[in-house]
């Protein structure tokens, strides 16, 4: 991601690609409003999509997270899709390959902010390394996540923690007290 | 307003207090490697970066959590690598306040300075301080004495410090009877000028006594080889070497520019063997020392 800095020649398109929940009730009112949906199992993938007017105009794609969930609260603001998910399990991707697996009883996802949010009996894994604490942030933008809470990280080079606030990779392969250390 | 900046400030202040620094182990039930900071960044098995009361701590392996190794430092940044199986700190620069301690079974070598390099080298630990280097090697003994006719048994703390301007400590890991291991001082290079403090052990027809060695130097080596672990000191340039055995008498040295001392396990010298660069020169001054330790008549 780190390409898409060039911000005047790049237009975004983000979209909920994949989505398959099934609905069991619906409440629209006005186009305008926000659409909640309850839905039961379903899954979904955040993918980003960027243009570049420079390169004749090639479309890349960004996956930032792929979540299945058994039941959950969906919301339909301006045809982005914001909710909470519950008994959730999915990935996180870095430069666009599957990095860190997730586990947690209670999710949401902000699509317009690019911020997933898991709270509740969380398990992040990547290889041999688990990550625990008691709130996650997935910060799409910087592929890093914000955890915090007793953050415990265990690894086969050791552990991290615990801690409060904790940084650390899709891969859980570096970690920092700050996101600072990973905009360097 | 004043009084809403302090009371932002001492809430930060506090917070800053309360917040738990960023830990490091390199194993989380029974760690031998422990590495601490307020602030920084980890990736084990590549690098790390700290600030803000900074510990790196090797922990004996037995179980006992004895500090074998404590650097403390107000700012650190290094490797973080897996080597023969085991996680180790190499090419560590440390910034503001250095300590670095090394503690052995019975005897500890501390060294302090404004900043510090820490390697590993062809299977050795070597620590080069600089600024205002000051460096202890302890020792500690048990010595039995004579009192009333009964013998008394008491614990004592033999010290030979330096203060220099930078030193190479380099440290051999070496296993135990129960080939558990443990790391030792094999050598240290204090450049100068330096002044250096000992303890010379003198046994003359009443028995043994300590006495006072001071000298100064632009250069000291401290050497332990051999499996008997014989140690040396050898001090050179523009020497200049006083004894003083605590009562009242002293001599001074003159004309030699090295001196090679011999210690024994507890660092006390045993021995001196003084050189010139020409014969003859060397001379020995006996001094009378008045109550308040100033140089009396010859």
């Amino acid at each position: 991601m780190g390409c898409g800095k060039a911000k005047p020649e790049i237009t975004k398109e983000k979209s909920g690609a994949n989505v398959s929940p099934s609905p069991t009730t619906e409440a629209p009112k006005k186009k305008q409003e926000p659409i909640a949906v309850a839905v039961g199992p379903g899954k979904s993938n955040r993918v980003e999509f960027w243009t570049y007017q420079k390169l004749w105009f090639t479309t890349f794609r960004a996956d930032l997270w792929f979540i299945e969930w058994q039941s959950a609260n969906l919301a339909l603001i301006n045809g982005k899709q914001s909710g909470f998910m519950f008994k959730v399990h999915g990935n996180v991707f870095e430069r666009n390959e599957p990095a860190g697996e997730f586990f947690a009883d209670h999710a949401e996802a902000d699509m317009a902010v690019d911020r997933l949010i898991l709270d509740g009996g969380i398990k992040i894994k990547s290889g041999k390394s688990v990550m625990t604490a008691k709130k996650v942030e997935w910060l799409a933008g910087n592929e890093v996540f914000k955890a915090s809470g007793e953050v415990f990280l265990e690894g086969p080079d050791g552990s991290i923690g615990p801690v409060d606030v904790l940084f650390a990779s899709a891969k859980l392969n570096k970690v920092a007290s700050s996101l600072n250390y990973f905009k360097k | 307003m004043k009084r809403f900046q302090l009371v932002v400030f001492l809430g930060l202040f506090s917070l800053a207090l309360a917040q738990k620094p960023i830990v490091y182990k390199d194993n989380a039930k029974k760690p031998t490697m422990i590495i601490q900071g307020n602030q920084g960044f980890f990736a084990p098995g590549e690098n790390f970066e700290l600030s803000g009361n900074v510990q790196i701590k090797r922990i004996s392996a037995s179980g006992d959590l004895t500090v074998e190794t404590l650097m403390t430092c107000a700012k650190a940044s290094g490797n973080l690598v897996r080597i023969n199986n085991k996680m180790e700190v190499d090419k560590v620069r440390m910034t503001g306040g250095i300590q670095f301690v090394q503690k052995g079974e019975n005897r500890s070598t501390t060294a302090s300075g404004d900043s510090a390099e820490y390697d590993l080298k062809d299977g050795l630990k070597e620590v080069n301080v600089n600024g205002g280097v000051e460096i202890s090697f302890d020792s500690q003994s048990t010595r039995e004495t004579k009192k009333d006719g009964k013998k008394e048994s008491a614990k004592i703390t033999s010290t030979m410090n330096t203060t220099s301007r930078s030193a190479t400590l380099t440290f051999k890991s070496k296993l135990d009877d129960k080939k558990r291991e443990f790391t030792e001082l094999q050598s240290a290079v204090v450049r100068g000028p330096i002044q250096f403090n000992g303890t010379q052990l003198v046994k003359d027809a009443a028995g043994e006594k300590l006495q006072k060695v001071f000298a100064k130097a632009d250069k000291m080596t401290f050497t332990i080889s051999g499996e008997s672990g014989n140690r040396e000191v050898k001090l050179e340039g523009n020497l200049e070497f006083k004894q003083n055995d605590g009562i009242g008498e002293g001599s001074i040295v003159e004309g030699a520019n090295t001196v090679v001392l011999q210690l024994n396990e507890k660092n006390e010298i045993l021995k001196l063997r003084f050189k010139s660069e020409s014969p003859n020169q060397v001379a020995t001054t006996i001094t009378k020392i008045n109550s308040k330790g100033k140089k009396g008549g010859a």
